[in-house]
């Protein structure tokens, strides 16, 4: 998944950090899009021809359909607006080889984090631990033995004081910005890895930063990228309307508060 | 057994459910009892993202030792 990694299990039992590492593991050769040998890439490679793929990446890409659906397609991973074009629009009661068509790829990016983070503290807490916290590279899952407290960093000055803390028993929380992972063209032009799916060009939508916290890390991640995306002040409604609340940072580092926050706020 | 019409529509969609079901490894399949008519394999499985719960706020005040995990801007 291209980051680092953080675990913090409660009176989990013995060999829990263990499993953790190694489940992480797992899914990140599952998913990354760097190894040629990874389900991902494997179907990126595929032609449009079914793959064989394991559950995990079964209901990664069913997910990530959903995330598509559920923002008016804002939030598309790569490809999906293909893929759902193609016919794969729905959840079936079986599952068995996946296509992807032909093009650019898919990239599980944030979504993948978010659901890693998902099934690992979903898993140590079935074998027993009290509570945990997996955070993949800023997005992530806590739950049980709470409340945990999260810091969320300022996007222009991450070493500052934090813009707020967060306080909650369960949740996910994952954080969007237009400020990673940003370059200049050769024509001088700033640009940055969030894509409007509109218009296939870097999104400008006056927005920096978003926060999201929700009951799962996987949402957290596609309301992140779909409030950005939506710009303000729809990136609020984007919020409030799917069970989730956060905050918005906008180029000019003013912070928006989306309803409900303050019930979260330590 | 998926019906002929069930089966066409799976393969349509480069999703190859009959033949190569027994393909599928390490994977739980949960079995539904054939529908009356042939047709569409849409189950009634609610939407996942429509369906997502809220966070859960914090049911006390934080201890002073509590976790914390400083988060920067993602992906």
């Amino acid at each position: 998944m291209g980051t680092w990694a953080r675990v913090v299990v409660v009176d989990g039992p013995p060999g829990a950090l263990r499993l953790a590492q190694t489940r992480i593991e797992q899914l990140e050769a599952r998913w990354s899009r760097f190894r040629p040998d990874s389900e991902v890439s494997r179907l990126n490679r595929s032609g449009g021809r079914p793959v064989v793929v394991s559950a995990d990446t079964a209901r990664l890409v069913d997910l990530a359909l959903a995330g598509h659906r559920g923002t008016a397609g804002r939030f598309d991973p790569t490809l999906l607006g293909p893929l759902v074009n193609a016919g794969y629009d729905r959840l079936f009661d079986r599952l068995g080889p996946i296509a992807v068509p032909p093009g650019p790829g898919f990239d599980p990016g944030g979504i993948g984090k978010g659901l890693a983070a998902d099934i690992v503290v979903g898993e140590l807490l079935a074998a027993g631990a009290s509570g945990a916290c997996v955070n993949l590279g800023g997005d992530l899952r806590a739950e049980g033995a709470g409340p945990w407290l999260v810091d969320v960093a300022d996007p222009f000055d991450e070493t500052g004081p934090a813009l707020a803390r967060l306080a909650f028993d369960a949740g996910g929380v994952a954080t969007s910005s237009r400020l990673r992972r940003a370059w200049t063209a050769p024509d001088g032009t700033a640009r940055h890895h969030l894509i409007d799916p509109t218009t296939g060009q870097p999104a400008a939508t006056g927005v920096a930063a978003v926060t999201v916290l929700t009951g799962d890390g996987w949402r957290a991640e596609v309301l992140a990228k779909a409030a950005l995306l939506a710009g303000l002040p729809a990136a609020l409604d984007v919020l409030a309307t799917n069970r989730a609340t956060g905050l918005v940072v906008d180029d000019g580092g003013g912070i928006h508060h989306a309803p409900g926050l303050d019930r979260f706020l330590a | 057994m998926p019906g002929p019409a069930r089966r066409s529509r799976a393969v349509a969609l480069g999703l190859s459910v009959g033949a190569l079901g027994g393909l599928v490894t390490g994977m739980v399949l949960t079995e539904h009892p054939a529908p009356a008519t042939a047709g569409a394999t849409v189950s009634s499985v609610p939407d996942p993202f429509a369906a997502g719960r809220p966070a859960t706020p914090a049911s006390s005040a934080p201890a002073p030792a509590a976790f914390r995990q400083t988060i920067t801007s993602a992906s």
